[in-house]
């Protein structure tokens, strides 16, 4: 299966003038990458918080990461670029039965900027044909454009809350539901949410984080070694780009391939009744509310069991999944003193075993 | 050459100059600016003066509705930051860009799309560049820079630049350098990395030696420190002076000096030449806390970015539309727009002789948006001996309950403390839990009583957050018997003065006021202060944690509608 096939023009012109740094360039962060990629084996798992200090590297290996996704099939010209082989879950348009042309277009990866107004992620009214025409046409937002892709949010924490609880909406029903300027359109939305931040600048609202699937602590690795190649490999990309991503090219798509490999495997993969029954077991003695954990622990399992060649998944799976999949998830005293993961992985230690 | 002479802002300049956008950019202090600016510009194509106030349509273009509607088809005005532009900005109180204006340009520089010189304020220790923006410029001008180099020192330079390799050595000293003075990203020793080749080119060299690298290091590396590196001979008297008068005189070449000692013991000193050199350089309240032990994270300069979160009308539940003065970076209401302009078409029409919808600029209406008041506690809790021993820690237990609420409820909170001789900012206003956690098990009791100072500071944040958009709410908890003066004096009739016209300031400011009074029987000095303050007084003799916190989440209630 060839995965490199033509991209829209633009990511091109985009790719020309300077390369993304390559995904397995980075150096460190395991955890990170690791989460990242299986949001992309099972996008159902629901997206990846990523919280940490400045500078740790977070926005680069997120867009690292849209770089090395494979592309996908979409309906040509269509704003939500639907999927053509699903018209369930098409906009209005593709599902109204012309004939569809489709084309192949990179993963939609989409930036959604601090501070963005409602319109331009949500959509509006579009302005030109309005004025110019006196016609009312929508005009789609940063959620249109997500759409069967990703949406990454940096410095998440401080959204705004208006956006916030839209946010919400969206991203529980998929769905992206626009009544306002004598508009009314309904169209899909549904995509991987990825955020990030910094713990010290504030903090996330108990809704939005139950939204994400897995969460991860990111933080700057201390030795010497690993900071004299993380500047090195980073030195050699910014002196020459193309040449720099070259030598990584061979490893980027051994990725993509495993990572397409998971996705064929994923329906095959068997979670068998007693680790179904171990991880309900960990959710309740940690408490967590509601049932959406749980679920995400079994999902992020079988991925991680996709991912690594096996159709079986083990406790061993759940247990490499469990810190990430529910951290993030725990009803807690705000003033508590000791993190949750201390607190998980003692659980994990009690119900599981080592 | 006589480089030797050029003091380390022309250094900065000349990098600048070199690279472009490649580089980032520099964090100047605005009593420099002037100079650096001419130095840079005279080697090097112009800066573009951009206005802290830009707004982001601006940076990243829109519609031009003017010319859309006189030419009826869509006119685009492109934005500052293109897709494939490489833009080069000077702007001036920096501080003052607005958040989402900080995230483009953030991303701007990560794709070297963008040079930034920020000129930021100096005397007002309050304000600081966007931390987002600050991490990801890698100079800090507060010298003066000479107009030194030329377009044809660029030139050579530029052929050299690509040239020079960097040793790994060289990139061993840097990083284990950068851990040990708290550098917390990789991204500073790369930027030192890059510094260090520009050096190399702009002094003509396609290799690099130890003062070169030291030099990077000393630009780069010194002004993040967080904490002195570890002093391993004798004590380093002349950095003190050095980073004293450093401000207008060029820095003596100090790594040539280190150099020329060390060179007995070649390999071992290498490092040592780079630590010498970020010593020499590091900012004077570093040494003071070397002496004292402490190594806080950000300490000195993690002051909250001053970005003003403009009333701009752009964000926030739409209540309704009025007639837009200017279109000035105003939501354009566009249907009451049109119904305001339908009316008139047929007129309209006939006299312009146009088969199209005539919308002209009194039609404009534009959204009235209600955004909601954000409410920041001002915890002022009087930790001195009189308090500490009986209250102290139900005053914390108050604040824990409120910060929990003020969590569900998104408000910030900030905490006041003054013991001893002095009041405290333990915490600049947050929503961090994690931070307001902190802070509190860390507040220390014991010793004498200066309200005044305490209200002082106070004063200033308040005044900080109502000038920021929110709503402070002050909460003092105290028995209100002033005993130390603003300067530290036992004197108890001065203190007495003194907190009264503190405490005067704010009934005339009309802050929203508590007076907590956490003395074991209600105080008269404490009733009086509430007055002078015109606070609300509440005598808690035996409360409990949740009996304090109660009216003050009302009051904060009111405060965030």
């Amino acid at each position: 299966m060839d995965v490199q096939k033509k991209k829209p023009i633009e990511a091109v012109k985009a790719m020309a003038t300077r390369p993304v740094f390559p995904f397995s360039a980075i150096e460190g962060q395991h955890d990170l990458k690791m989460c990242l990629v299986l949001t992309a084996v099972d996008p159902l798992i629901g997206g990846l918080l990523a919280m940490g200090d400045r500078g740790t590297g977070k926005s680069t290996t997120v867009r690292a990461f849209a770089a090395l996704l494979p592309s996908i099939k979409a309906v040509k010209d269509c704003p939500y670029h639907c999927d053509p082989a699903s018209p369930q879950t098409a906009c209005a348009q593709c599902r109204s039965g012309a004939a569809l042309k489709s084309e192949t277009i990179s993963v939609p990866v989409v930036d959604l900027p601090l501070g963005a107004t409602e319109d331009r992620v949500a959509g509006a009214l579009d302005l030109e044909r309005a004025l110019s025409r006196g016609e009312k046409v929508f005009e789609p937002g940063l959620l249109a454009k997500a759409n069967r892709g990703y949406l990454y949010i940096d410095e998440v924490n401080l959204l705004e809350d208006h956006l916030v609880d839209l946010l919400l909406d969206v991203a529980a029903s998929g769905e992206n539901l626009f009544e306002r300027e004598g508009l009314s359109v309904r169209h899909p939305a549904r995509f991987v949410l990825i955020g990030s931040g910094n713990p010290e600048e504030g903090e996330l609202r108990p809704q939005l984080l139950d939204r994400f699937g897995l969460s991860v602590d990111v933080k700057t690795p201390q030795e010497v070694a690993s900071w004299v190649e993380i500047v090195k490999r980073r030195d050699a990309y910014e002196r020459d780009p193309e040449k720099f991503c070259g030598q990584w090219q061979e490893e980027e798509k051994k990725l993509q391939q495993r990572i397409q490999a998971g996705r064929k495997r994923l329906k095959d993969c068997v979670v068998p009744d007693a680790v179904q029954e171990k991880a309900a077991a960990l959710c309740i003695a940690l408490k967590t509310d509601g049932l959406r954990g749980q679920l995400t622990v079994i999902r992020a399992a079988r991925a991680l069991a996709a991912f690594e060649k096996q159709s079986l998944v083990t406790l061993s799976h759940v247990r490499r999944m469990a810190l990430s999949a529910l951290r993030h998830r725990l009803r807690r005293n705000p003033l508590e003193e000791t993190g949750s993961a201390v607190r998980i992985e003692r659980t994990i230690l009690e119900v599981l075993g080592p | 050459m006589t480089m030797d002479g050029i003091s380390d802002a022309t250094w900065v300049a000349g990098l600048l100059a070199l690279y472009g956008p490649r580089v980032g950019g520099a964090l100047v202090v605005d009593d420099v600016a002037d100079s650096f600016v001419a130095a840079y510009q005279c080697a090097a194509e112009q800066l573009r003066t951009v206005p802290a106030s830009v707004s982001l349509d601006a940076l990243t273009g829109a519609v031009d509705l003017a010319a859309t509607l006189a030419l009826g088809k869509p006119i685009h005005t492109p934005g500052l930051i293109g897709a494939d532009t490489k833009a080069r900005f000077l702007v001036r109180r920096a501080e003052r860009l607005d958040l989402s204006c900080t995230s483009i340009m953030a991303q701007a520089l990560d794709r070297n799309a963008l040079m930034l010189v920020a000129v930021i304020d100096a005397n007002d220790p309050d304000v600081a560049l966007a931390p987002k923006l600050e991490v990801r410029l890698p100079f800090r001008v507060d010298g003066k820079a000479e107009p030194y180099w030329t377009h044809e020192d660029m030139n050579l330079a530029r052929k050299h630049v690509t040239r020079t390799e960097v040793d790994e050595k060289w990139l061993r000293d840097l990083c284990e350098v950068a851990l040990s003075i708290g550098i917390t990203s990789p991204r500073t020793v790369l930027q030192a990395v890059g510094a260090a080749r520009g050096i190399a080119a702009l002094k003509g060299q396609e290799t690099m030696d130890d003062s070169t690298v030291a030099m990077a290091a000393r630009l780069v590396l010194a002004h993040r420190a967080l904490y002195a590196p570890p002093q391993e001979q004798q004590p380093d008297l002349p950095s003190e002076q050095q980073s004293d008068q450093g401000e207008s005189e060029p820095l003596p070449p100090s790594p040539n000096n280190d150099q020329t000692d060390s060179s007995t013991a070649q390999n071992q000193a290498d490092a040592d030449v780079i630590l010498a050199a970020v010593r020499a350089a590091l900012p004077a309240h570093l040494l003071q806390m070397m002496g004292e032990g402490v190594g806080k994270r950000g300490a000195g300069r993690n002051v909250k970015s001053s970005a003003p979160r403009k009333n701009s009308g752009q964000r926030g539940r739409r209540i309704g539309n009025k007639r837009a003065a200017s279109l000035a970076g105003q939501r354009l209401d566009i249907l009451a727009t049109l119904r305001t302009a339908a009316p008139w078409q047929p007129l309209r029409r006939k006299m312009a002789g146009l088969n199209r919808m005539v919308v002209t600029r009194d039609d404009f209406r534009i959204s009235r948006i209600k955004q909601r008041n954000e409410a920041t506690a001002i915890f002022v809790v009087d930790a001195s001996g009189s308090t500490a021993f009986q209250r102290l820690a139900e005053a914390k237990g108050a604040v824990e309950t409120i910060l929990a609420e003020c969590y569900i409820r998104r408000d910030r909170v900030a905490l006041v403390s003054f013991r001893g001789k002095k009041a405290e900012l333990l915490l600049p206003p947050t929503r961090s839990l994690e931070r307001a956690k902190r802070a509190l098990s860390a507040l220390p009791g014991g010793g004498g009583t200066p309200l005044a100072a305490g209200l002082d500071e106070a004063f200033l944040l308040a005044m900080n957050v109502r000038r920021g958009g929110g709503n402070p709410v002050v909460i003092l908890l105290t028995d209100g018997r002033a005993n130390v003066t603003r300067d530290g004096e036992g004197n108890k009739a001065k203190a007495l003065l003194e907190t009264q016209s503190a405490a005067a300031l704010f009934a005339a400011e009309r802050f929203d006021t508590m007076l907590i009074d956490v003395s074991p029987e209600p105080q008269k000095s404490a009733r009086a202060l509430a007055a002078t303050m015109q606070a609300t007084y509440l005598p808690m003799p035996r409360a409990s944690a949740t009996d304090i916190a109660r009216p003050i989440s009302t009051a904060l209630k009111t405060a965030a509608a």
